[in-house]
């Protein structure tokens, strides 16, 4: 049984330990901050192959709260990957002061806990719970910067909204206990199957609390309405996690939404007052087409991807609002083109940052001959982000596409025109920093930045064109993680 | 030569990007080994497209060259290549116009290596979506132009290069974004087949497979009108705006007179042919019942693209944007034609592509020749240049009367092989389309006498007549459009056979 | 020996060639005369094998007298398979030795007439395309390679007119001349798309069809069956061609560009604008007589708008004083004549007038330019006069000429234009009925209107006393040299002995050049045969001749004396009228008006609603969106993050001095959260009521 547990929880163990000892080691003598990283990137590693253990015995159910399975794991994989590039973006970065990094390495292990904890959660309470920690995680790391201002406000802010959302969703879940007797998402979803089908109040009302609910999880996501908090705490977080936030904790949120969504919510609440697609498909569609609006004339590059990530997930969702097999896959698969195009473009931001001071598009004036390879690989990302061919970006919004287009039907067929269109839009903000760097002329001297920055950018660069043209493995991957969900 | 011919199709849309590794790795200083080794990689290009053209069986209506793989099993994606009459004269304009591009860009001073990388991977582009009969792959490749258009123009274009930049892209990106829609769409209806290694498929994209084995008239209907008419509307929208047909026409001016010459060259003479291309490759093939249903509508809309933009021609001041004007009433003809269902009319439709493709380049060059002197476009600023530059005048001449459509030149046979087949179909309104044999005679002439003819402007003494790299550029297309027309069999010759399998799957389609 | 066929058009096209690439040269090294002998050896070879075909022609039988050669297949589209296809049968004959030997001597006279200029070069190469083009044109055995012909004479046309470009009206006149033509065109394609329709029709989709003449010839019956509406298809087509033949051939509607045409150089507006080009229109017609025969009411309309111009232009004749510009009126008039005859359905007395009037036209236009040569210039025959002593050859063979076309008895244009006036009275008891007697009146009193405005030319030209120029003008007067006189003796010749191929039947002998294309008209003659009466066509005879004396003895009463002075108390006494037909009825002016102005302003209108509305469109919608954009972002940042400010530096605020408060506020803004959720909710049970 214990080793069952331990077998389990390996990686997240392996994590917590691995934080307290850089916590220790660290606060008992200052080293400089690639040693740390590198330390904790090694640890990651063990981390990692803990992963992949734990993935060899099949799934396990934990006290009826968590369920370890290879869709949890796809996202432990995406945390971990993601954490690495962050602890590596970290190294003398701006707005990461040397005098912290102790905590900050604990912060990202803790985050990796917290996270796959939720994607792992199948119990409203533990989901609850792990939520709550990784938000505190964010709060806290967001506010880092003690001697910013803009840091400090941004994370107040960030927590308000937090706990606004926290407090619907605890709210919404307390009365699924009510009528179900029970915080297993199985449980929940046999009763709601269950409740009388012409009874109004109720059903506006359960209708509502599912809304709550995802609210704590659209919060995550920083979808509509829960996503205003998100462009200050980007501009004002510290740039290498803003980056994970804007990667790692969506992904957590979508992992657990898909799950909530899966297991927990039956398919059609009812058919007189709606169901969890047409929720879905409207939140996606706002939430896009809001992001999209705001990323047009924004000039802090910071904020622009805040933005634009607000409608990726809003793509995502209108994925998910498809709730089938192909959606979670193309949400999934999306995820990882998401992960590399958005860290890439966050480094390519943060490289030029720290040389001005800030994210100011005008800093990327004439950078295309300043700096060729960095303006070619921003390039990259940027249109991968903007999703044209033959990008790793193309393919994720092609897979999001089809999972809504395969349902056919009206209603699906509107959402990914809008989907799409809105794609199109987004060119035009994506198109502004590419003009800035290459259409705009500015200083004329050489920029030139640390070569393992270069490295990594130069190899996200890489994957965002090979995945682009060769899709395939990616798909496989997806593929094998996900299949164990059956919606 | 076995090999080759094997893969002559990869490596005409390829090489440009090895061309273009290798031209990365030149240091910029060596301006000219980079123009150099641009143009060689076009020659070669053009070679291989020759040596593609004269090994082309026109009387087998197979395909030729194929290259068919599976690409990604999991997407049932395939890469694809082949040509037929369709896209044969295609691919050989393609390579023609780029190797007559690359020569025209020698003029480029400004960040050479970026300007010859960027249109290397735009022949890739180009090359790509000719011969791709993939769905995936042709989108691939479609969009692909986007990018390296949008630089060419951005970077190296006129006064208001940014805005007609960014116009561009987002125009076309937005009419490509809907054809994705139509192609998943079109993917996720198309009934179970094999792959070209045998495996088992549910669904696929492969045009071919999708032209014989499916029928999408049956498919559920959305919005209240039938799936494959929707289809058939996205898919067009998408195409009308490459074409471009009005009321979709307006980048067109802004991008032609923004860009420099050779890359207006490469529009009017290639990306315009894509539209028409892509609704003879998709829309008529896969969606016939569609296509019959549009087609009166596409024939109006090609009226009023040729009527129209003639008499906008008539009004223009700017010597670029009446040529570019001009292309639009010009690519209605094919517009007209083809949606006559007659074969001299498709016939005509697809000559007239690659006569257009040779004329309107020359008329480009032609504009970008005076530019180059005058640093300005004016039409009414000038005057009496035929004494001053008796051979530049002698081209100009011979370009505006083969594109107003003289027989014995290239543009004739065309137009009047689209009047003939669109008359049958449309006594009407072909009646009003031909009206633009004399405005387009009208405003050519007026802008002849305006630019050439008239007393000597003493502000133009002591212009040199042309240089050999214009030579170079505009000798070749004089002689074909010479030729063609005398022996427009060299074109149709090709053409014709898959014409027939064209129109009779269109009239059987359904 | 079908290979000559070949040689005929491409000898012309090879001289273009060279003088067109390195005439240039030539021309700096050697001076023009080269050019013009590489020229005219091109054109004068094309002239001896077209009469040594001529002859070949003439040996064979008469039923099989065509030479066919068939280069390569041009065009095939579909069932449509167009040949490139070269014939020689008596019409195509006569056509090409007109034009080549016309062609020849004004090549020839040429020479003399351009020694001066800079770019003989030029005129050269464009002179040889012409009669390369002209060649095309009367050898094509299709439509289609017919058109290639016939739009590359005009061509031509506008580069000769055109040709010193440097006076922008020169160059006018060439554009007003092409676009004036592609109206006609208009007509002649549409025609076309008929004619193929109506073929589609009869042969089905799938029967492989080309438009060479005999192919049209063996269908032409069964396609006067063909209907559309209430219309036969081959009085459409018919009638549609003949639009094509007015804007060629300058007929009403479509003759005001001939006029200004004569901006051209002399000697091409003789060659082109008099002899060959503009008679294409009749050759058409008449190398289509299988068609039109099909269809009475076609050849009707023809032989009225012809008589009609024939009048018309006439009497324009009378108030000009440019001497070129009468004898360009005098050609419409005298095309008016052909295409009467052709109209009633005579063919060969058209093609028989062709002949002639290209000889005796082309000796007036260049004698004319004998005289505008030898008065330096000088057009205005105001400024002329007693110029008979002063340079006698060009006097005598113009004098000559002018008889010609009065219709003097001997002389070719008698024959010719009697032929007409006889044809065209019997068409009225034939199939034209009271229309007959119209055209043929039209035409009589057209007679002798030409008769008038000739002499009046050349009264005032070369009689009276003393010339009326300036001094300079005056001592300088010569004859032209030998080039160009031997050329006007030859054509002199010609204008005479032109009329007697074909003598009219009431003097016993039978016409030979009836009987030469007898070959091509016969089996429409069977169709279409007009009754003969002699006793008819000797009135006529007289009748013709009485008017031709009429008009110029009025012409002698009127101007012999005191040239044009004479008609002084003529002029006054109908003031108004003469104000009118010297402004050539102001058609110019109305023109001008209805379809240049309209069009340019209507292009206008269209190019700005282009630049405004459709593509305002299009930049609305971006600036929309960015509207939208900023709209969006001050919501967000104001009211969604305004409040969240607020609360949040409240609360700073506050926990500063008074800790724990905090909670206190936060609702006021989870109602706006809240009111998200809710929003969805509606938007919900709206996309409900929608889906239901």
């Amino acid at each position: 049984m214990y080793e069952d547990i331990l077998m389990t929880f390996s990686p997240e163990i392996a994590a917590l330990i691995s934080g307290i000892i850089t916590l220790i080691f660290f606060s008992l003598k200052r080293y400089p901050f690639e040693i740390v990283s590198s330390l904790s990137i090694a640890l990651l590693g063990v981390v990692l192959l803990f992963v992949l253990l734990s993935g060899e015995s099949g799934d396990k159910t934990i006290f009826g709260l968590f369920i370890r399975d290879n869709f949890s794991t796809f996202f432990k994989l995406i945390f971990i990957v993601s954490i690495i590039l962050t602890f590596i973006l970290s190294v003398r970065a701006r707005e990461i002061p040397e005098s912290i990094t102790p905590e900050y390495s604990l912060m990202l292990f803790l985050f990796f806990v917290s996270a796959s904890f939720m994607v792992m959660a199948r119990n409203f309470l533990a989901l609850y719970v792990s939520m709550e920690i990784l938000s505190l995680i964010s709060y806290l790391c967001v506010s880092f910067d003690l001697n910013r201002i803009r840091s400090q406000e941004a994370g107040l802010k960030y927590a308000i909204f937090g706990a606004v959302a926290s407090a619907l969703m605890l709210f919404g879940i307390s009365y699924l206990y009510g009528i179900s007797g029970s915080l297993d998402y199985a449980d929940i979803s046999k009763s709601l199957l269950s409740l009388n089908q012409n009874n109004e109040p109720v059903f506006v009302l359960t209708l509502l609390i599912i809304l709550m609910i995802f609210g704590g999880l659209f919060f995550k996501l920083a979808a509509f309405p829960f996503y205003a908090w998100s462009p200050d705490a980007y501009q004002g977080g510290p740039t290498p996690f803003v980056a994970l936030l804007a990667v790692a904790s969506k992904s957590a949120g979508v992992g657990a939404l898909i799950r909530v969504i899966v297991t927990a919510f039956p398919l059609n609440v009812s058919e007189n007052f709606g169901s969890i697609p047409i929720i879905l498909g409207i939140v996606s569609i706002l939430t896009m087409t809001l992001g999209n609006l705001l990323a047009i004339n924004q000039n802090n590059l910071k904020r622009l991807l805040a933005y634009s990530s607000i409608a990726h997930a809003g793509y995502i969702i209108m994925a998910l609002s498809s709730v089938d097999i192909i959606g979670i896959q193309s949400a999934m698969f999306y995820l990882v083109s998401y992960l590399i195009m958005n860290l890439g473009a966050f480094y390519c931001v943060q490289i030029v940052s720290d040389r001005t001071g800030d994210e100011d598009i005008s800093n990327f004036y004439g950078m295309g001959s300043r700096n060729p390879y960095l303006a070619a690989i921003f390039t990259i990302f940027l249109l991968s982000l903007t999703g044209i061919p033959p990008f790793f970006g193309f393919v994720g919004k092609f897979y999001l596409f089809s999972a809504v287009i395969s349902k056919g039907g009206a209603f699906y067929y509107s959402l990914a025109v809008i989907g799409v269109l809105n794609s199109a839009i987004s060119l035009y903000y994506y198109a502004r920093i590419i003009k800035a760097m290459y259409l705009t002329d500015g200083s004329e001297e050489v920029f030139s930045f640390d070569v393992v920055r270069r490295y990594v950018i130069g190899i996200l660069g890489i994957c965002a064109v090979l995945f682009g043209v060769y899709f395939a493995p990616v798909v496989r991957l997806v593929e094998r993680l996900s299949n164990i969900l059956n919606p | 030569m076995e090999f080759i011919l094997e893969n002559i199709l990869s490596l005409m849309t390829f090489l440009p990007i090895l061309g273009m590794v290798i031209v990365a790795f030149i240091p910029s200083r060596f301006t000219q080994a980079i123009k150099y080794v641009s143009a060689t990689f076009s020659g070669l290009v053009f070679l291989l497209s020759l040596i593609l053209y004269f090994n082309f069986q026109p009387d087998n209506r197979e395909l030729q060259f194929v290259e068919h793989y599976v690409w990604i099993r999991a997407f049932n994606i395939e890469y694809f290549m082949g040509v037929d009459g369709l896209n044969v004269s295609l691919v050989l304009l393609t390579a023609l116009i780029s190797l007559i591009a690359c020569i025209a860009s020698f003029g480029i001073e400004k960040k050479v290596k970026g300007y010859f990388s960027m249109f290397l991977l735009l022949m890739t582009g180009m090359m790509g979506t000719f011969v791709a009969l993939d769905l995936f792959l042709f989108y691939i490749f479609w969009e692909v132009m986007l990018l390296p258009m949008y630089f060419l123009i951005g970077i190296w274009g006129g006064p208001r290069k940014e805005y007609a930049a960014i116009k561009f892209f987002l125009y076309t990106l937005f009419g490509s974004v809907l054809m994705l829609i139509g192609i998943i769409a079109l993917y996720y209806n198309s009934s179970p087949t094999t792959l070209v290694d045998g495996t088992q498929a549910a669904h696929t994209f492969n045009i071919m497979k999708l032209t014989t084995e499916n029928d999408f008239s049956n498919v559920a209907p959305l919005f209240g009108i039938s799936f494959a008419k929707l289809i058939f509307i996205l898919f067009f929208i998408g195409f009308a705006i490459k074409i471009p047909m009005f009321p979709f026409h307006t980048w067109l001016p802004d991008a032609h007179v923004e860009a420099p010459t050779p890359i207006s060259v490469i529009l009017a003479g290639i990306l315009l042919k894509m539209g028409i291309y892509g609704i003879l490759r998709i829309n008529y093939q896969i969606l016939p019942e569609a296509t019959l249903w549009a087609a009166p509508a596409v024939a109006v809309f090609g009226a009023i693209n040729i009527v129209y933009a003639a008499f906008v021609c008539m009004a223009q001041e700017d010597l670029k944007k009446l040529i570019a004007y001009s292309s639009v009433s010009h690519m209605g003809f094919s517009l007209l034609a083809m949606s006559s269902f007659s074969e001299p009319g498709i016939s005509g439709a697809v000559l007239q592509l690659f006569t257009h493709g040779v004329i309107s380049p020359m008329l480009f060059l032609i504009a970008g020749v005076i530019y180059d002197r005058a640093h300005h476009r004016e039409i009414n600023k000038f005057g009496g240049l035929a004494h001053i530059m008796p051979e530049y005048s002698a081209f100009t001449g011979l370009a505006f009367m083969a594109s107003l459509g003289l027989p014995g030149l290239a543009g004739f046979i065309a137009e009047a092989l689209c009047f003939i087949g669109a008359f049958s179909a449309f006594k009407l309104l072909t009646a009003i389309s031909v009206i633009s044999v004399i405005i387009t005679a009208g405003y050519y002439l007026w802008t002849m006498q305006r630019v050439f003819l008239g007393p000597v402007n003493p502000r133009y003494e002591g212009y040199k007549d042309l240089n050999l790299r214009e030579r170079l550029t505009l000798y070749p297309l004089a002689i074909i459009i010479v030729v063609l027309g005398f022996y427009p069999m060299i074109i149709l010759d090709k053409i014709n056979p898959s014409i027939f399998g064209l129109i009779n799957s269109i009239k059987t389609g359904f | 020996m079908e290979y000559l066929l070949l040689l005929i058009p491409i000898l012309p096209l090879t001289g273009a060639i060279i003088n067109g690439t390195i005439g240039y040269f030539i021309q700096k090294r050697y001076g023009g005369q080269i050019n013009g002998i590489i020229a005219t050896t091109t054109i004068s070879i094309s002239f001896i094998i077209a009469v040594y075909l001529f002859f070949a022609l003439l040996n064979l039988p008469l039923e099989q007298r065509r030479i066919i050669l068939n280069l390569y297949n041009w065009v095939f589209a579909g069932s449509l398979s167009i040949d490139f296809e070269l014939v020689m049968d008596p019409l195509s004959a006569i056509m090409v030795l007109v034009v080549s030997g016309v062609g020849a001597l004004i090549h020839l006279y040429s020479i003399g007439y351009m020694h001066s200029d800079k770019s003989q070069w030029r005129y050269f190469s464009y002179l040889n395309l012409f009669a390369f083009s002209m060649l095309i044109l009367v050898m094509a055995n299709n439509l289609i390679l017919m058109f290639v012909g016939w739009e590359g004479v005009g061509l031509c046309s506008y580069l000769l007119i055109g040709f010193w470009y440097q006076d922008i009206d020169k160059a006018v006149a060439g554009m007003k001349a092409f676009i004036t033509n592609r109206v006609g065109d208009f007509g002649f394609l549409i025609g076309l798309f008929f004619l193929i329709s109506g073929i589609r029709l009869i042969e089905g989709d799938y029967k492989m069809v080309s438009l060479s003449f005999d192919y049209l010839k063996e269908v032409s019956e069964r396609l006067s069956g063909v209907h559309f509406g209430s219309f036969a298809l081959l009085t459409i087509v018919g009638l549609l061609f003949f639009v094509g033949a007015t804007g060629k051939s300058a007929q009403i509607p479509l003759y005001v560009w001939l006029p200004d045409a004569m901006a051209g150089p002399t000697p091409v507006s003789a060659l082109i604008h008099a002899a060959t080009m503009v008679t294409a229109g009749v050759y058409m017609i008449a190398r289509l007589n299988f068609l039109y025969v099909h269809s009475p009411m076609a050849l009707t309309v023809v032989a009225v708008v012809g008589a009609l111009t024939a009048l018309y232009a006439a009497t324009m004749g009378f108030a000009q004083t440019d001497i070129k510009k009468i004898l360009a009126y005098s050609t419409i008039s005298q095309l008016g004549f052909m295409f009467a005859a052709v109209g009633s359905s005579a063919f060969s007395s058209g093609i028989f007038h062709l002949m002639t009037h290209a000889f005796f036209k082309a000796c007036l236009f260049l004698g004319a330019g004998s005289v505008i040569h030898a008065m330096s210039g000088e057009q205005d025959i105001r400024k002329m006069g007693g110029l008979k002593n002063r340079i006698p050859t060009t006097y005598y063979t113009f004098l000559i000429a002018s008889l010609a076309i009065a219709g003097i008895p001997g002389l070719s244009g008698f024959f010719s234009k009697d032929e007409i006036l006889y044809k065209s009275f019997m068409s009225a008891s034939g199939f034209m009925g009271v229309w007959g007697y119209v055209v043929f009146l039209l035409l009589l009193i057209a007679t002798l209107c030409t008769a008038f405005y000739m002499f009046r030319l050349v009264f005032i030209t070369f009689f009276g006393s003393e010339v009326r120029a300036g001094e300079e003008v005056v001592h300088h007067i010569h004859e032209s040299p030998p080039t160009m006189t031997y050329v006007l003796i030859v054509l002199a010749f010609l204008s005479i002995a032109g009329g007697y191929v074909g003598l009219p039947e009431v003097f016993g002998v039978h016409s030979s050049i009836e009987s030469f294309l007898e070959p091509v008209f016969e089996d429409s003659r069977k169709i279409l045969s007009l009754p003969s009466s002699h006793t008819a066509e000797w009135i006529i005879m007289l009748l013709s001749i009485f008017a031709a004396i009429i008009g110029i003895y009025a012409a002698y009463r009127i101007y012999y004396k005191n040239g044009y002075e004479g008609a002084r108390p003529i002029r006054e006494r109908i003031a108004p009228i003469h104000y009118i037909v010297e402004n050539k009825y102001f058609v110019d002016e109305i023109y001008g008006f209805v379809f240049v102005d309209s069009v340019k302003i209507f292009s206008y209108l269209l190019s700005q609603f282009d630049k405004y509305v459709i593509d305002g469109i299009v930049n609305l919608a971006g600036k929309v969106t960015v509207l939208f954009a900023n709209l969006d972002g001050l919501i967000d940042k104001y009211v969604v993050d305004g409040v969240v400010n607020v609360v949040a530096y409240g609360i700073k605020f506050i926990g500063e001095r008074m800790r724990g408060l905090q909670t206190g506020r936060i609702q006021d803004y989870v109602y706006i959260m809240l009111s998200g959720g809710f929003l969805g909710l509606i938007l919900i049970r709206v996309l409900i009521y929608f889906m239901k």
